[in-house]
């Protein structure tokens, strides 16, 4: 075990301390608790930065290549093992016949999902201690904190999945602790509730996966079930028995210890599993048709969106689709991108028309969610990947400068906004730079991940042009990624303001605008790692850390990139200039005015501004007819036990009535001739009958006793 | 061995059993001329329950033979005795203030009566002493119904579970009547050797088979049998269509009787069926062809889809909370029925490459015991929390009654959300890996020709484990999110119902983090339960030739004590007295 890995395992613990802490010395600390999780995730980030930077070292050392093995710490332990345990196997392979181990596994996926959750995580929680303070739950709110940033970094070190699976519903839970947190408001606790049981419903699907992986696989190790169901050349092992196929895990180490066949899983039931793990991941990212939760859980506190549902919690589901992308067979990648496709345009239309800038926001989340899906759908595992970086840093400074608006202006409602930028520049020019960032503009780190996706799709769709959708849909989501945002930034900074409170706002204290100002330099350079300093004769770091130990059959775009980079730069001044054009306010001369368009398609507006319907649709077909039913059957439940309990006693009394007949005239002189004789015996033995209860029962009792004490002597005799 | 030494033995590792039943009958009759407090009484009750378990440990050791005596002490026989001890005291100490001083001795006697019954059924060995040891949990059962508060709703209650008991008894009679008319044995391990359809002389190469359920003349007599007895307990268990009773019962009788409902039968319901059933079904690694087997896993199938969905939907619409709970009791069955539809299943599952040797019946059998207890605790603490907030004036009956209990109480709150939520299945939680196994044990067994339906079963109890978790969560933001509703709560909470909420909260979240006991427990339960003995053993006893006999007992430990290993499970032979 290297040291690295006491590194990683303290990162995580550290957290869950300090929410142990807080939770036991919370009465005594009051609101200094806040100090505690703030430092605990603090210290977290240094530790995953000298695990990147020690990572960094030994990789520079051992440099790998494209698809070779990445450097990997490990260790584990068992936690559940049954039967006794084989010597001479593989470290890799599980030792004991059915054996669970909860371990740590970080590689370079690992490391920078490290750097990325506490680097956003303690900007977050500074953040917070402003934006919070004051609630009257504020000590809780940083409890709960500690406990997701604990989980969620529970979350991508695990080395089995079946703890993953623990962490992702931790996650969930704290998640659904934090939407609910201002519970005055039903509304609130309506969307938590939502959130939870939406997620419910994806793990369905990871639960049967990860039951067909366990049952038919017998391990749930993600290294092991990675690196063995595939051959060398990136091939899954398919072969097969008895007339059907069947995958096989690639020796050595996968081998049943008993038969000495190698583990193996029908190929439809691995289509399965696969899609099963992909549901999980639908609901935890929010993809069409789960995405229903993810803008109601927006009623959390606006730092809660920034952390879990923008930057970290939601992008779990992209980590695990890219953490297990080798066990996904060709049909359920497609379907993953065909998933992504769709819902970056559904809630990119949706969030067009929004009024609620948070609730833009909410859908831009969505969308960007599924342009990481796509891209993961189409092989481009390092696009993906980067774009969850890159997101998770411009979609947090996004959601802080929501916050700080909000702190400002008390409203998420943008008619009511305009001028700010005169009044809050830091919040202003940082959103703005956020704005650039996911809308793609060059230089801007959004614009590198963006064009990396293109890049993968349209690499994809050259190969497969009936697919040609899954390179229109991110294309056309790309245009209306850049008309909303920047709708959102000329609506809430440019202008005059249109309210009272937006003409009195101020920007905050510097706890406040630091943290923007933090989140700012990744959102605008985090690209050139991969692209402006390799010009200069450095690595190109960040992209070779996204692709080491990737999967073969994960796809290099290669030529097609400046095809790509020339789209998007096009679908780019598309978005910006229908943006400019209806809500910019410089341009007097031939302004485009959003509510003539809004009325001249009034049915798309409509439909939009519904949310395509999708809440209604699920109420009608889903809810309603169970709640139906439930009560149906409760109320049969409760009447037919009567009837029958009824049903039965009039058929008793019936018989009883005929029994009656029947008894005068046969059983009684019968009764009575034997009653007769009894008395007689019994009238000889009335010495011991003298009448009173307490001496039959002494008597009775005695005898009780004799008898066991005869019985134990003789037992133990 | 000769008939008295088998009874010996069976008397000694019967020994907790009847301490329990002497002292229950001490204090029946000694309530008559004394009168104490309650305390008095449940102080007893409590050290009579310690005592058995040290004798449990005491006598972990001892064997019985397998085809002699009406009682086993094998590794089922010992933990699942030793797991109804346990919620004995769990439920006696969320018992020992719901009774008046007057009814105290008759009240805590049945408790204990209905819980040396259960012990008797798990360690049952023959037809009758299982159906004895069953009614020796229902008697005491209607007793306890009537002893408590009587007005009419208890009256109704009471009545209603004691009539349908009856006939449920009455149905599982019939059917144990046919399994012993159509072999003329009634030793379980006895059927579950003759099950096997082994030919009557192993030397011979076309010697017929020993006649069993198996290859019965009259095949339907066995499909009679197997229907009774499932119908029998069914009720039980409270599975549909059996399940009328369990909400008005519950909603009717006081909390601490309808926590004992929704435990007690149902765990001796599913020992039973897994005691007798997996008994008479041939379900070894090589079967004979039989349509019974299949017969049983359809039937159990169909049981268990229903059940569960019938539980989770109709709970959806509940709100006051011994209703919801009786349906969620119900729901658990209908998990609960998942495991026993993949013991059902015959089969070797050696060639699917989970778990080397371990047929398909012992994984079944495996997760239905893991899942008891972690059903068992997080039901009572359930119920442990209701009724330590609850007092005469001020009863906790509905879901707005538990309305901001966070602000409240926040530890019972906690422990409240604890049991909740894992009765709903989430990690990393008892209920959690309980549930976990079962849906393993089914995709596990579907290989060959009924695939798809095992799979079905597990795809259908997972959408309904994410059906259920709306109307648990329902509960928790209840109690988490709103406000009180009416007048305050005022519990008076005592150390025995602290300490019952105590031990299954702490249990349920232990056990969630750390599940290898259990797991170790439930294995060896599970091949203790499949084991039918060596066929060497019977003729051993018939043979003079004692030193022939003796070899032979040796060699068969040996091939068992191989099958184990094969297995993963270490495995001593017993101590054999001389013959």
């Amino acid at each position: 075990m290297t040291w690295q890995l006491g590194l990683y395992a303290t990162a995580i613990l550290v957290p869950l301390i300090a929410f142990v802490v807080q939770l036991a010395a919370g009465r005594r600390l009051g609101h200094r608790t806040a100090y505690v999780a703030t430092a605990a995730i603090g210290l977290s980030f240094v530790l995953s930065l000298v695990g990147f930077v020690s990572y960094f070292a030994e990789v520079a050392r051992s440099r790998p290549h494209h698809g070779a093995s990445p450097v990997v710490w490990r260790g584990d332990l068992s936690w559940v093992g049954l039967g006794p345990s084989v010597p001479g196997l593989p470290a890799s392979s599980p030792g004991r016949p059915l054996e669970l181990r909860l371990g740590l596994d970080v590689d370079n996926l690992t490391v920078l999902m490290f750097l990325m959750v506490t680097f956003v995580a303690t900007v977050v929680h500074v953040f917070a201690l402003a934006y919070m303070r004051g609630d009257p739950r504020y000590s809780r709110f940083f409890a709960y904190l500690s406990l997701f940033c604990a989980s969620m970094l529970a979350l991508v070190a695990s080395s089995n999945l079946f703890f993953v699976f623990a962490a992702w519903e931790l996650v969930g839970f704290c998640s659904y602790l934090l939407i609910g947190h201002w519970h005055e408001e039903i509304a609130n606790v309506d969307a938590a509730s939502k959130a939870f049981l939406v997620n419910r419903v994806g793990d369905v699907g990871m639960l049967v996966g990860l039951g067909l992986l366990w049952a038919n696989l017998g391990t749930l190790d993600i290294r092991t079930i990675n690196d063995q169901i595939r051959d060398g050349d990136g091939q899954l092992n398919v072969a097969t028995v008895e007339g059907s196929s069947v995958v096989e895990l690639r020796n050595p180490g996968a081998v049943d210890i008993a038969t000495g066949l190698p583990r193996r899983i029908g190929y439809g039931l691995l289509v399965v599993a696969g899609l099963g793990l992909f549901a999980g991941c639908v609901g935890k990212s929010a993809q069409f048709p789960l995405h229903v939760w993810l803008p109601d859980a927006m009623a959390g506190p606006t730092p809660v969106s920034a952390l879990i549902h923008a930057a970290t919690m939601v992008a779990a589901g992209v980590y695990l689709v890219a953490r297990v992308f080798p066990v996904f067979t060709p049909e359920v990648l497609l379907t993953i991108a065909y998933t992504g496709g769709i819902t970056l345009f559904i809630a990119g239309s949706i969030a067009m028309v929004q009024a609620d800038f948070k609730k833009v926001l909410a859908y831009s989340t969505v969308s960007q969610l599924g342009f990481m899906m796509i891209a993961l759908g189409v092989g481009g595992r390092s696009a993906g990947l980067f774009h969850l970086m890159t997101h998770a840093c411009f979609k947090a400074l996004l959601f802080l400068g929501a916050g700080s608006v909000y702190h400002a202006v008390h409203t998420y409602e943008m008619p009511a906004l305009g001028g700010l930028y005169r009044r809050m520049r830091t919040t202003a020019l940082t959103m703005l730079a956020a704005t650039m960032a996911i809308s793609g503009v060059p230089l801007f780190s959004g614009f590198y991940s963006k064009d990396a996706i293109l890049a993968s799709t349209l690499h994809f769709v050259m190969g497969q042009p009936e697919h040609i959708l899954l390179f229109l849909l991110p294309a056309v989501g790309a245009a209306i990624t850049a008309f909303y945002m920047f709708r959102l930034w000329f609506l809430i900074f440019a202008g005059q303001p249109r309210s009272p409170a937006a003409s009195r706002a101020s920007e905050g204290e510097r706890l406040l605008t630091w943290p923007l100002i933090a989140l700012a330099v990744p959102t605008v350079a985090l690209g050139w790692p991969v692209t402006i300093l390799p010009f200069f004769g450095f690595e190109p770091i960040l992209e070779r850390m996204l692709e080491y130990g990737e999967p073969i059959e994960s796809i290099d775009p290669g030529g097609v990139q400046w095809w790509a980079m020339g789209a998007s730069v096009l679908v780019l001044s598309v978005g910006f200039g229908l943006g400019a054009l209806y809500y910019g306010p410089w341009i007097a001369w031939r302004r485009l005015d959003p509510k003539k368009t809004a009325h001249r398609f009034g049915p798309i507006h409509e439909f939009l501004a519904r949310k395509w319907y999708f809440d209604e649709l699920y109420r009608a077909v889903l809810v309603a007819p169970t709640l139906a039913i439930a009560r149906a059957i409760g109320w049969t439940d409760r009447r037919a036990i009567d009837g029958a309990v009824d049903g039965v006693a009039w058929i008793t009394e019936r018989f009883s009535r005929f029994e009656g007949v029947f008894d005068r005239v046969a059983i009684d002189r019968l009764v009575g001739l034997i009653a007769r004789g009894v008395y007689a015996t019994g009238d000889r033995a009335r010495w011991l009958q003298n009448g009173s209860l307490p001496t039959y029962l002494m008597v009775l009792a005695v005898a009780v006793v004799g008898l066991f004490a005869a019985m134990f002597a003789w037992i133990l005799a | 061995m000769t008939a008295i030494e088998s009874a010996r033995q069976t008397l000694v590792i019967l020994v907790p059993e009847m301490l329990i039943l002497f002292s229950a009958i001490a204090m029946m009759t000694a309530g008559a001329f004394v009168s104490l407090p309650r305390r008095v009484w449940s102080i007893m009750s409590a050290v009579t329950l310690l005592v058995a378990m040290l004798l449990l440990f005491g006598l972990r050791h001892q064997v019985t033979d397998l085809y002699g005596s009406v009682a086993l002490n094998d590794a089922m026989s010992g933990y699942g005795r030793l797991l109804f001890v346990l919620t004995g005291l769990i439920l006696l100490g969320m018992a020992h203030d719901q009774v008046d001083d007057a009814r105290a001795p008759e009240f805590f006697g049945s408790l204990l009566m209905i819980n040396a019954g259960a012990m008797l059924v798990v360690a049952a060995n023959e037809l009758v002493f299982l159906f004895v040891g069953l009614e020796l949990v229902s008697i005491p059962t209607y007793l306890l119904l009537y002893l408590s508060r009587r007005n009419a709703t208890t009256q109704e209650a009471a009545t209603k579970y004691f009539f349908l008991s009856i006939f449920s008894s009455g149905l599982l009679l019939f059917g144990l009547a046919y399994l012993y008319g159509m072999v003329g044995v009634s030793n379980l391990k006895a059927l579950a050797f003759l099950a096997q359809g082994l030919p009557t002389d192993p030397n011979a190469v076309n010697a017929p088979p020993i006649m069993g359920l198996s290859n019965t003349p009259h095949p339907i007599l066995g499909l009679i049998a197997l229907v009774f007895v499932m119908a029998g307990l069914g009720f039980r268990v409270a599975a549909v269509p059996f399940h009328f009773y369990a909400p008005d019962v519950y909603q009717g009788s006081p909390t601490v009787i309808a926590a004992l409902l929704a435990w007690v039968p149902k765990g001796i319901g599913f020992v039973a069926i897994l005691r007798t059933l997996t008994a008479v079904l041939p379900t070894g690694e090589a079967p004979p062809d039989n349509n019974l087997t299949e017969q049983a896993v359809v039937l159990s199938w169909i049981i268990a889809v229903v059940t569960m969905t019938l539980g989770n939907t109709v709970a959806l619409a509940q709100t006051n909370l011994k209703r919801l709970f009786a349906y969620s009791s119900i729901a658990h069955a209908g998990y609960l029925m998942i495991g026993v539809a993949v013991a059902f299943r015959n089969g070797d599952l050696a060639a699917h490459g989970l778990v080397p040797g371990v047929t398909p019946s012992e994984l079944g059998s495996e997760a239905v015991l893991f899942y008891l207890v972690s059903y068992s605790l997080m039901t009572l603490g359930a119920f442990a929390v209701i009724i330590g907030l609850s007092t005469p004036e001020r009863p906790v009956e509905t879901l707005d009654d538990l309305a901001g209990l966070a602000k409240s109480h926040p530890i019972l709150a906690f422990s409240m959300a604890v049991c909740l939520f894992s009765l709903a299945g989430i990690p990393p939680l008892a209920g959690f890996i309980g549930k976990f196994n079962l849906f393993v044990a089914a995709f596990a067994a579907s290989g060959g020709d009924d695939a798809r339906m095992y799979q079905s079963l597990a795809v259908i109890g997972v959408v309904n484990s994410a059906i259920g978790a709306y109307y648990y969560l329902k509960i928790v933001v209840a109690m988490y999110y709103r406000d009180p509703v009416g007048a305050p709560l005022a519990p008076r909470l005592t150390w025995p119902t602290a300490s019952a909420i105590g031990t299954c909260t702490s249990l349920t979240i232990l056990l969630g983090l750390w599940a290898q006991p259990i797991y170790v427990a439930s294995r060896e339960s599970a091949v203790a339960l499949a084991s039918h003995g060596h066929p060497v053993a019977i003729m051993a006893s018939n043979e003079d030739d004692r030193s022939t006999a003796e070899k032979r007992l040796r060699e068969a430990d040996e091939a068992e004590r191989e099958a184990r290993a094969r297995r993963g499970l270490q495995w001593a032979p017993p101590v054999r007295r001389k013959p």
